[in-house]
Formats: structure tokens, C-alpha cells, sequence
């Protein structure tokens, strides 16, 4: 890690990208006080974990996939942190119904699925109840509907004016759940942006697609920008879709369609990017 | 803290480590001491002795309840989980040194009952009441209670050296390479050192007599509060070591 600063806020879910060997397990494993800085520092509500008097109610992490004693039931483990941090045995069968793991709470770990053990894990992250949430790749082994469920999830938790910081080396991954991304590479930061921010970013102007019985209408309101590509259908240059149908509602235009287009493609493309030297540089 | 000691023993009884240790720490002590009472005649003092002094054996097994209590935390990434409920190393180290040390007295003290309980009335049977052995009821409830502190100690001083060495498998290799091979070595090597070595101090403190030893022993109290001093040295190391450790 060299120079890299960033700060997560409340209510909001921060992706925090790189290519693996980025760096980006070690900076956590920093912000939860397991490792060591060789200077600087991190700090959870403006105090370093290790200080936190009641760490489990305040961040609840989830760091790798393995961290269970083999023969250890999977409710047991969670036991045993939950008797540390004085958490009543009800919470633990609570976040287990929580995460859809109260069938497998009695068996031992090492029949756990990746999927399962990614459960478990989030299960104790989630066992104080925590203000802040901390987790590294928790999509890895989680099946599409696992995922859909996490980001489901991940959303309900920002909701709830939490603030959560997520990693992945994936972006697609996070793309449709985090509202900001800090993208390091070799230890230093590449970009700190909002998502449209890193969209624009890649391509200088966004397009927005937006199909309308009244097209040419539009057409005419937007001037320039707009390109007619087939008849009924639009293309914007340099706009949003909320200016774009904001612009409809105002004249009583309806739209049948309102699509930013190649938000995808562009995001993956940025990653690829600011990423690219670590990429041609690895052996 | 006390709700670190209860975590830590959750961690004990939930995975069979300790079950198995503890049962082959009982079972153990109580087949040589049947073996022993049914094959040859126990007609001296010194052999009553050493009959009871069979107790301490439970606490090598103890010595590697703690070290796989310590590294295995390592060994199995839940020292992560660990250290994030209670980010304070010291106190997790001093909350699994009372777990471990408290579940070794309890596998010392069951040792202890069954021994007991198997030789005096077998003895007697024999012929040979140990108080006509020369060993008064006062020295039974010694070597009883010697024993079952060794295996509470041992295990104590399991954790610290686990807390050290944190490749398991290593830990226990070296642990049982010093315990069974070094230590009796050069205790029975060097002179003036038996007393001090890991073994004697076990032995000191289990009743055992100089002539069991083949040196000199420490009276009971004294090797207690010697073995005490050693699992101090290594437990305080281990709080000096753990909390610059980088985990994961």
C-alpha cells in the first residue's frame, strides 16, 4: 500500500476494486486492525478498530472464505464469537435464518459449500448488528441467485443508513450495487469516483437510448444531440436518462423506453484501464 | 474477560480435539495402573509412589491440548475471528490460558479419582493398604491434587508455546521432540538440572520419589510454583510476540 486514502460513507456502499495482488485483502486487513501499517493509519467512526470498545456492534467483516475449524458445527462458531462479544445464543439462530443457513446450523464446516462457508461468514458479520460492514469478494461461491440475494441485501443494510464497504476484483459484479467505487492497482489508488463519474469517465459523454411514439418531438426539444436511429427511437449524446425524461415529462412526451447505454461495456472498460500496467507487468 | 473464558471454552467443547485428548489423558494413566497393579507386585513404598505418580501422564496430553488450542486457531483461520471479537491480543491469550488451564484440571482431577479410586482398594486387596506402604492418606490426596495441578499447569504452558510457534503441526512435533527427548536428556545428563527440567519439575509435583526420578526432586509446592514461573515466562512472551503479529 503507498499514499492510499479513501473514506466510506454512511448510507452508501463503496466497491473497492483491483485486479488480485492489488492490495486490496491487506488494506482491509489493516482497517480491521490484523495487520500492520508501516505508517498511517485507519479508523472506524474516527477510532482505530483496535480501540473500539465493542468492535462486533460496530463492524461486522467478512475476510476470506475459510476461518472455521473443520469439525465445528456452523452455529457453534458462531456461538463462540457471539459468546465473546455478549451477544444472546437467539441472535445466532436469527442471522442464520437470515442468510437461509438454519438447515446446515448443526453441520460441521468442512461439508460447507463455498457458498455456504461465504453464509457463514456474513452470518457472524452480521451478528452485532453492525453500523458498518466490511467485506472482501463476498460474491465469490455465492450461485446467481446468491448473488442476487447479497445485493438485495447489500441495499436493504445501505438503506438502513449503514455504511459498507465492499471489494471485489470483479467490477461487473458490483456494478449493480455499489453507489461509489475506489479502484486501487499495486497499492495506490486509481480512481475514487462515483459510478457515472468512472462511466463518463471511459467515454467523455454518455448516450441515452429513449424509444417514443413521439420521437421526433423529442428530437426537436434536444437539438443536436440527438440522432434519430430508427423511426420511433433516439439516440442522446452527453445526457442522462433522468435529463432526458425529465425533458419528456415537462412537454408530455411519453417514453416507452429510457436506457443508458453501454454503462456496462464502459465501466469494464475503465477497470481495464486504470488496471492495465499491473495486468502486462504480472509474470 | 469472562465472557472471553466462556467463548474460549465453547471452543474447547465444540470440536473433538479436547474430547480425544482427554480421553486418551484418562485412559492412558489408568491402563498402566491396572497393568501395573495386575502384573507385578507393588510392595514398597516406592512403588506405591510411582503408582500414583502415573496420574501426571495425563499432562503431556494436556501440554498438546494447549498448543493445538493455540495454533490451531492459526492453522485453521479462526484467529481471525478472534482477534476481530476481541481485538485486545493479551486478553484473549490470558482467556485461553485460564480455558485450557481450567479444562486440564478438570482431565487431571477425573485422572486423579479413577487412579486413586482403581489402586487403593486393589492394593488393599493385595495385601498392601498403602498406609502400610508408607503413604499416609495426607500423601495420596498430595499426589492427587500435585497431579491434577500439573495437568491444569501443562496445559497453560501448552498455550503459550502454541502462541509462539503457530505452525501446528511443527508446534506439536517440537513440543513432544522437547518434552519426551530433549528435556529427560539433558536432565538426566547434566548435573543439578533434573530438578529444574520439565520432566522433573512434572515429576516433583506428581509425588514421584528421587529414586523414580534417578535425581533429585523438588518437594511438590516448590516444583508447582518452578513449572508456574516457566508457563509465565512463555505466556508473557506470547503477549509481547501476538499483538505485532499480522493475522490472516
Amino acid at each position: 500500500m503507498d499514499g492510499l486514502t479513501f473514506e466510506a460513507r454512511p448510507g452508501s456502499i463503496l466497491g473497492f476494486l483491483g485486479p488480485n495482488g492489488a492490495g486490496k485483502t491487506t488494506t482491509l486487513r489493516i482497517i480491521l486492525g490484523l495487520a500492520h501499517p508501516t505508517s498511517g493509519g485507519a479508523t472506524i467512526d474516527g477510532r482505530p478498530y483496535r480501540s473500539l470498545t465493542d468492535p462486533t456492534h460496530s463492524v461486522g467483516s467478512v475476510l476470506d472464505t475459510s476461518g472455521f475449524h473443520p469439525g465445528r458445527r456452523g452455529r457453534d462458531h458462531l456461538r463462540i464469537i457471539a459468546r465473546a462479544a455478549g451477544i444472546p445464543v437467539s441472535r445466532v439462530d436469527e442471522v442464520l435464518r437470515l442468510v437461509e443457513l438454519s438447515s446446515a446450523a448443526r453441520t460441521r464446516a468442512k461439508a460447507y459449500s463455498l457458498g455456504m462457508r461465504q453464509r457463514l461468514n456474513l452470518a457472524a458479520a452480521l451478528l452485532g448488528d453492525p453500523e458498518t460492514l466490511v467485506l472482501d469478494e463476498p460474491a465469490n461461491g455465492l450461485d446467481p441467485q446468491g448473488i442476487r440475494w447479497l445485493r438485495d441485501f447489500l441495499r436493504s443494510m445501505a438503506a438502513q443508513d449503514r455504511t459498507i464497504l465492499v471489494s471485489s476484483h470483479v467490477l461487473s459484479e458490483v456494478s449493480q450495487t455499489v453507489d461509489e467505487v475506489v479502484v486501487i492497482h499495486r497499492g495506490r489508488l486509481r480512481a475514487h469516483a462515483t459510478l457515472a463519474e468512472l462511466t463518463g469517465q471511459a467515454e467523455g459523454v454518455r448516450t441515452v437510448r429513449a424509444r417514443s411514439p413521439q420521437a421526433d418531438r423529442l428530437a426537436e426539444l434536444l437539438g443536436p444531440a440527438a440522432t434519430t436511429a430508427e423511426p420511433g427511437l433516439i439516440r442522446v449524446s452527453d445526457t442522462t436518462p433522468e435529463k432526458v425524461g425529465d425533458l419528456a415529462a415537462a412537454n408530455g412526451i411519453t417514453l416507452h423506453e429510457l436506457v443508458a447505454e453501454g454503462i456496462h461495456q464502459s465501466l469494464e472498460e475503465v477497470f481495464l484501464e486504470l488496471t492495465r500496467d499491473a495486468e502486462a507487468e504480472s509474470p | 474477560m469472562t465472557r472471553l473464558i466462556g467463548s474460549e471454552f465453547l471452543k474447547l467443547r465444540t470440536t473433538r480435539t479436547f474430547w480425544w485428548l482427554s480421553l486418551v489423558a484418562v485412559a492412558l494413566p489408568v491402563v498402566i495402573t491396572v497393568i501395573t497393579l495386575a502384573t507385578s507386585h507393588t510392595t514398597s513404598n516406592n512403588d506405591a509412589r510411582a503408582l500414583l505418580s502415573n496420574i501426571g501422564i495425563a499432562g503431556l496430553f494436556m501440554i498438546i491440548l494447549g498448543v493445538v488450542g493455540a495454533a490451531g486457531e492459526y492453522r485453521h483461520g479462526t484467529i481471525t475471528s478472534t482477534f476481530l471479537v476481541a481485538p485486545d491480543r493479551r486478553r484473549v491469550l490470558v482467556a485461553k490460558g485460564i480455558a485450557h488451564g481450567l479444562g486440564g484440571l478438570l482431565t487431571g482431577a477425573v485422572t486423579a479419582a479413577l487412579v486413586v479410586a482403581i489402586s487403593i482398594p486393589w492394593l488393599s486387596a493385595q495385601g498392601h493398604a498403602v498406609g502400610t506402604l508408607g503413604v499416609p492418606t495426607g500423601d495420596v490426596v498430595a499426589i492427587a491434587a500435585g497431579s491434577t495441578v500439573y495437568a491444569g499447569l501443562a496445559a497453560v504452558f501448552g498455550v503459550g508455546f502454541g502462541s509462539l510457534v503457530t505452525n501446528q503441526v511443527a508446534a506439536v512435533v517440537m513440543v513432544l521432540v522437547l518434552v519426551s527427548v530433549i528435556d529427560p536428556v539433558v536432565a538426566g545428563l547434566v548435573n543439578g538440572y533434573g530438578k529444574f527440567s520439565l520432566q522433573g519439575l512434572a515429576m516433583g509435583l506428581s509425588g514421584a520419589t528421587d529414586k523414580n526420578a534417578g535425581y533429585e526432586l523438588f518437594a511438590p509446592v516448590v516444583a508447582g510454583l518452578i513449572y508456574l514461573g516457566y508457563t509465565t515466562v512463555l505466556l508473557t512472551a506470547a503477549t509481547l510476540v501476538v499483538p505485532q503479529r499480522d493475522v490472516g
